[in-house]
């Protein structure tokens, strides 16, 4: 088979993963080709308006496992390839010497078993590293179920490591992936966290996953709501330092009597799932804040920190020449650069809501849940439940996110 | 008595000069601009000043000496491709002389925002093609690509591929400003006035495979049911698109 067809196989397969990222890492060129930039880089945009930073590719679409949201599981008739280490090789130091992209991300399904495919994908990536001397960004899979010494390999050579969680609890594990365990993936994030960490005590110079571990979840096929999802994010974060938790609005690829028919995928809630994941990594929020057993999902029509502060008007205004940084952070229309501006600037200027309006305030939205210097926006009303209830439509967005 | 318009050649240092200038005798000009955009006529007083290195380098001290950061503005700032770029940053230098390095928080004057928000655009801009710039491989192993970006990022750019491809012979062209900058595995120079540079180069077979290769992974890598064009456009304008291998028609 041709290097093209293998490639166009092997894209195809690997799209569902949602990481693109290429952050997280300062590896230097040493007199080799590339180097890592800290804050990443998009190379291009596809059409679905996701970036393209990393040639993401499966080295691999057979697969010995039957999971039945996967496009690869075993029983699917599709057309199947491998690459071999060579090739993927070739094709990233190709592809990157042109500036096409940041690195690697390199998936595979599992053939064999989990030792031999990780083995596979070391052998792919030693040639990189070690022939090639490529300092680029390199993102691999763990296999579930691998080896220690495996990953201790692995994770010497990469960037970042991720394993796919995909279904957001243990029951739907045991419906939709019966190969996987849950145990399996938890106990290899539980192992490289452990490594990264003790590593850092002793100041040990050699790179281990410097960029870190990431994951994925998939949304809206299976039936847990948004505040289990949540929870689940919140604790990765929490008890394994992850950098990244992704989120994937299902979209069938396979028919189950265990899955959802869904054509059109739920992308309004992917997104409140990802504001809601930034407003825990970035902006002081708990997971119980935002949502709890009464309230179990997101609201479609607005952002979860608006819904927050609709919900405790009884904690603002806030006064902005005053707050400190995580308070404003509270406050719909400031985000984390208008934040650090007003703290920067109030330190040898009076504020005022002009100067507000220019350093980046969305004054649209904050009027309602600041003072500046005591001041509430509007001089007609003051801060007033109803007014603001009235004038944001809440009332109207209450009642149509019942049905 | 007539507004005076100051002229200058376009390089930091020459626009350094100016400013030296209006120090020196006190009056603010109407307008600075370069020599090549500025039209003749009867109504204003002109005067062209000759880039002089030493000058530049007593304001550039200047500048320093009361606030790296601020230089560091004025210096991004100055690549931007805004309009009457060259008064802002005047007023920025003249309050930054008088009220020392706070200046760059005081985001109620104008000139401090304009500047900022200047920095911010070529950053930006700057960041964008370090992802967008595309290489082709010519003969005798030379990587060329071809840019047209709004602001004059070019050297920031060729310091990031000095780093990242420091073991290969690459040319990078501003199309637009007509500059190319040139790396040798060692250092790289830019030099001005330099446009028929790609017609010397050719093109290989090979290439040709590896932009198919790509384009290919492009398409696949693509989910259908995510259509959503207006997001691509946000993050990859259009005007771009012409210089960029996977989306030229």
């Amino acid at each position: 088979m041709e290097v093209i067809e293998k490639l166009k196989i092997l894209s195809d397969a690997a799209k569902y993963d949602a990481s693109c990222s290429s952050s997280g890492s300062k590896r230097s060129n040493s007199n080799g080709v590339g180097n890592a930039h800290y804050s990443g880089i998009c190379h291009s945009f596809t059409e679905d308006g996701r970036c393209v930073s990393l040639l993401k590719i499966l080295m691999t679409n057979y697969c010995i496992y039957d999971c039945k949201y996967c496009i690869n599981k075993r029983s699917n008739i599709r057309e199947r390839a491998i690459f071999t280490p060579q090739e993927i090789a070739d094709l990233t130091i190709n592809f990157y010497k042109r500036n096409y992209i940041e690195g690697l991300f390199l998936s595979s399904g599992v053939i064999k078993n989990p030792n031999y495919t990780m083995e596979k994908i070391i052998e792919t990536i030693k040639i990189l590293r070690n022939k090639y001397h490529f300092n680029g960004y390199i993102h691999a899979k763990t296999i579930p179920g691998c080896s220690k010494e495996l990953i201790d390999i692995l994770g010497s050579l990469v960037d970042r490591l991720s394993i796919n969680i995909e279904l957001p609890s243990n029951e739907s594990l045991k419906l939709l992936a019966p190969d996987k365990k849950g145990d399996s993936i938890v106990s290899s994030m539980k192992y490289i966290n452990e490594k990264k960490n003790k590593n850092k005590l002793e100041k040990k110079k050699e790179y281990f996953v410097p960029a870190g571990q990431s994951t994925q979840l998939i949304v809206g096929a299976t039936k847990e709501s948004d505040y289990k999802i949540l929870t689940l994010t919140e604790a990765l974060y929490k008890n394994f330092n992850l950098k990244r938790v992704y989120y994937s609005a299902y979209i069938s690829v396979n028919q189950d009597k265990n899955l959802p028919m869904v054509t059109t995928p739920e992308l309004k809630r992917e997104n409140r799932l990802y504001q809601a994941d930034w407003l825990l990594r970035f902006y002081g929020f708990k997971s119980h804040e935002l949502l709890d057993e009464k309230n179990q999902n997101f609201n479609t029509l607005i952002d979860p920190k608006l819904d927050y502060a609709l919900r405790n008007l009884d904690k603002y205004p806030i006064e902005v020449s005053k707050a400190d940084y995580f308070t404003l952070l509270r406050i719909p229309g400031i985000g984390i650069t208008s934040a650090k501006k007003i703290i920067s600037t109030r330190k040898y200027v009076k504020l005022d809501y002009e100067t507000l309006k220019k350093i980046g305030v969305v004054l649209k939205r904050a009027k309602y849940f600041v003072t500046c210097n005591g001041k509430y926006y509007t001089n007609a009303s003051n801060y007033n439940k109803k007014i603001i209830y009235k004038e944001l439509g809440y009332d109207n967005i209450k009642q149509l996110s019942l049905f | 008595m007539k507004d005076i318009i100051y002229l200058y050649d376009g390089t930091f240092e020459g626009f350094l000069t100016v400013v030296y200038s209006v120090f020196k005798r006190k009056i603010l000009p109407k307008k600075i601009i370069t020599n090549q955009e500025y039209h003749y006529n009867l109504f204003d007083k002109e005067e062209y000043i000759h880039t002089d290195f030493i000058l530049s380098d007593k304001v550039f001290a200047g500048i320093k000496n009361i606030s790296e950061h601020a230089m560091y503005n004025i210096f991004y700032a100055f690549l931007c491709d805004k309009n009457n770029k060259e008064l802002i940053i005047l007023d920025y230098i003249i309050n930054l002389f008088r009220f020392k390095e706070k200046l760059i928080y005081m985001r109620n004057i104008n000139s401090v925002l304009d500047v900022e928000n200047m920095v911010k655009k070529v950053k930006r801009e700057a960041h964008k093609f370090k992802g967008f710039v595309r290489f082709s491989k010519m003969e005798n192993d030379i990587y060329y690509a071809k840019i047209e970006p709004d602001n004059d990022i070019l050297e920031i750019v060729s310091r990031h591929f000095k780093k990242r491809l420091q073991n290969d012979l690459w040319i990078i062209e501003d199309a637009k400003r007509k500059v190319v900058s040139f790396y040798n595995k060692k250092d790289f120079v830019i030099v001005n006035k330099f446009s028929d540079i790609y017609e010397r180069l050719i093109k290989t077979n090979k290439e040709i495979e590896y932009e198919q290769l790509w384009k290919c992974f492009f398409e696949n890598v693509n989910i259908k049911e995510r259509k959503n064009l207006r997001c691509q456009r946000n993050f990859m304008q259009k005007k771009y698109w012409k210089n960029i291998l996977e989306v030229t028609k």
